[in-house]
């Protein structure tokens, strides 16, 4: 199977971070009145930047190659597939940050082809998501 | 090099025009009267390509007030006019496929200007376009230069279809790939920033019914603005796949290309494009 990122590839993954991203928000509007002008505030750059990510991912990775093409999207997809289930059911704060802070730093990792960083940021995805 | 901007439904239209009456059918002026709203259509597709910049520095500015945030969200935008001469040159590449078979329908030659050649390096140029779909394109581009330079004409229309049919069909394929995806998610990504821009807003002025009535009308409009796009982006990708079918069926049928029923096949491909080009038309007007 080929390791060269096809425009699917990375479509599936940027379309998976606006869907968080948009979790994020609702999560943050909905709880506006009891969380802290910090947390919001931090919440709202998450968001931005988990959007940016997306934005930029089907024109920085599509056509790269990066080894174990396979292993990598499956492990993004369970770690955003665990965070999209957890974001639903989260009533700490500290845990939706903690979740948008692994779901930003995965866009990341994604975004420099370096298998061993995608790996450690969707492991510490599935992790915080628990 | 210069571009001729999409004349894609419109010669689609007028090579439909010359079919039907190379097979004798004479009721062609609703398509001809179509083809002048399709016009219409060709001077916006530079739009909808500009809309990709456009909408991810709309997004910039709903996202941040903060300018130096802003200035650099921007400039990440600006890869996408990097994907404008690409996509002008893929549309070009369609728009004379289809004029060619239009010309060669009424046994006309084709002609094509010097620079029609140079269309595959921008293409090859596009970012994440795969070197297979690179080469579809090049392949439509090789085959009409030679076909100009042969003097092709009506009696070697069944051989160009037959030729062409999946060096083209990869073509839009490929168009479509960079729209639905690229094109759509920007949107998408514009419409979220802009609701969690007036949710904040709203929140901030609860107190204030008047400005929050006013806040809620200028959502809305932009809203409408949005959404709008995303419904041309829709109507842009079923063109394309309209297209894909309609020479799929010449290609099933290039053994009996005079026959009146296919005649009749391809009006009724001229009225479901009607909607959807002037869909397209109205969202960048």
């Amino acid at each position: 199977m080929s390791d060269t990122i096809t425009r699917d590839d990375a479509s599936a993954i940027a379309d998976q971070l606006v869907e968080l991203a948009e979790q994020i928000s609702d999560f943050r509007f909905k709880n506006f009145s009891t969380l802290s002008t910090e947390d919001s505030a931090n919440l709202r750059l998450f968001v931005s930047s988990i959007r940016r990510n997306a934005s930029d991912m089907t024109a920085l990775i599509v056509g790269k190659k990066i080894e174990n093409l396979q292993n990598n999207l499956e492990v993004v997809a369970k770690a955003t597939n665990e965070a999209e289930k957890a974001i639903t059911k989260i009533e700490e704060i500290k845990k939706a940050i903690d979740i948008a802070t692994a779901i930003v730093r995965l866009g990341a990792a994604v975004i420099t082809l370096n298998p061993a960083a995608i790996l450690e940021a969707a492991n510490n995805l599935i992790i915080v998501s628990k | 090099m210069s571009f001729q901007f999409s004349k894609l439904p419109k010669t689609l239209l007028l090579s439909i025009a010359l079919l039907l009456s190379s097979c004798g059918v004479q009721d062609i002026a609703s398509v001809q009267a179509f083809a002048a709203l399709a016009n219409q259509a060709n001077e916006k597709y530079p739009s909808l390509v500009a809309d990709f910049y456009n909408s991810c520095v709309r997004a910039a500015e709903f996202d941040t007030d903060v300018i130096p945030i802003r200035r650099d969200i921007e400039a990440r935008c600006d890869r996408y006019q990097e994907l404008r001469p690409g996509l002008l040159a893929i549309n070009q590449v369609l728009e004379s496929y289809i004029r060619a078979l239009g010309n060669l329908a009424s046994n006309e030659t084709i002609v094509f200007d010097a620079e029609f050649q140079s269309l595959g390096n921008g293409v090859e140029s596009l970012p994440g376009v795969q070197p297979q779909q690179a080469d579809a394109v090049i392949n439509l581009i090789n085959f009409l230069v030679s076909a100009s330079v042969d003097n092709y004409r009506r009696e070697k229309l069944a051989d160009v279809i037959e030729i062409s049919n999946s060096d083209l069909q990869i073509t839009l394929q490929t168009q479509k790939g960079i729209f639905s995806s690229d094109y759509k998610r920007l949107l998408l990504i514009e419409s979220d920033t802009i609701d969690d821009f007036y949710r904040q807003k709203m929140l901030q002025l609860q107190a204030n019914p008047e400005e929050l009535l006013n806040i809620r009308r200028q959502w809305q409009e932009e809203k409408v603005s949005v959404n709008q796009r995303l419904r041309a982006a829709n109507d842009y990708l079923q063109i394309l796949d309209q297209l894909g079918q309609a020479h799929q069926e010449l290609y099933d049928n290039r053994n009996r290309l005079d026959s009146a029923s296919l005649g009749q096949l391809m009006l009724q491909y001229t009225y479901k494009l009607k909607p959807l080009i002037e869909s397209l038309v109205e969202a960048f007007s």
